[in-house]
């Protein structure tokens, strides 16, 4: 689908823009959805809910309903399109201009974000190990680690 | 080539995403549909940002904008579900009421 997604922006000649998505989509957050489908492997049964299909039926109601409206919004609205303009030679070129005149700001901020969700998801995720507390047993041989000493860890509520 | 087709698929994408981030009860679907979300906005934007702005393409410029909160978005949600099943052991949207009174 992200691919499909990429041929679509080719298409309207956006190729940085395509290029972005296979490398960021493809490359990133499927790599990222398939490690958390791998870490949370478990087959779950979940317990069932009573009155679920109200739930269901009203949230396909509410999204027929919501693409009803956008579907003839589009179809009745009269788009100023103009054909005979041709496109940009390099939307790369155009891009960066963009990016370091007047949406300089954002662009940072962007960069600041990253750093931050990089940062937090490490925080996030890491296991809380404990440090310093390795047995000293002289004379002994120590039993092979085979994973990290992790504080023992009770689940909430 | 219309303006019109690319705006109705990226409606119908919305739409499907929409349905899915409520219904579904696995906390990685729900992770799924919004990345499904964001590429139905990205869609619009580049969709309007060919048609209607051709010379100067300021919506691919947020496209990439929005890739990059995307990426980012995805990292910390999969930080977020990782740390919670490693708490409560479960990844049941239904069941997660750490933030309830």
């Amino acid at each position: 689908m992200f691919i499909s997604i990429a041929g679509l922006y080719i298409l309207l000649n956006a190729d940085f823009v395509s290029a972005a998505q296979i490398l960021i989509y493809v490359g990133a957050v499927n790599v990222l959805i398939l490690f958390a489908i791998m870490l949370v492997n478990k087959t779950e049964a979940f317990k069932p809910l009573p009155r679920r299909w109200i739930r269901k039926v009203s949230t396909a109601f509410v999204a027929l309903a919501l693409f009803a409206l956008l579907a003839t919004m589009v179809l009745q609205t009269h788009w100023p399109v103009d054909l005979t303009l041709q496109p940009p030679a390099s939307s790369v070129e155009l891009i960066g201009e963009h990016f370091f005149s007047d949406y300089l700001l954002p662009f940072e901020l962007a960069s600041i974000l990253l750093l931050m969700a990089l940062v937090g998801a490490v925080v996030l995720a890491r296991r809380e190990t404990i440090i310093g507390e390795e047995t000293a047993i002289v004379g002994e041989e120590p039993p092979p680690v085979l994973q990290l000493p992790e504080r023992p860890r009770e689940p909430i509520a | 080539m219309k303006l019109e087709f690319f705006l109705l698929l990226a409606a119908a994408l919305f739409c499907i995403g929409i349905y899915g981030l409520i219904t579904s009860r696995n906390a990685v679907r729900v992770l799924m549909s919004v990345e499904l979300l964001l590429n139905a906005v990205n869609l619009n934007l580049v969709a309007f940002s060919n048609f209607l702005d051709g010379q100067q393409i300021n919506g691919q410029v947020f496209t990439v904008f929005v890739i990059t909160i995307a990426a980012a978005e995805a990292a910390v949600g999969l930080a977020i579900i990782l740390s919670i099943y490693r708490n409560r052991d479960t990844v049941d949207m239904e069941q997660f009421n750490l933030l309830k009174w």
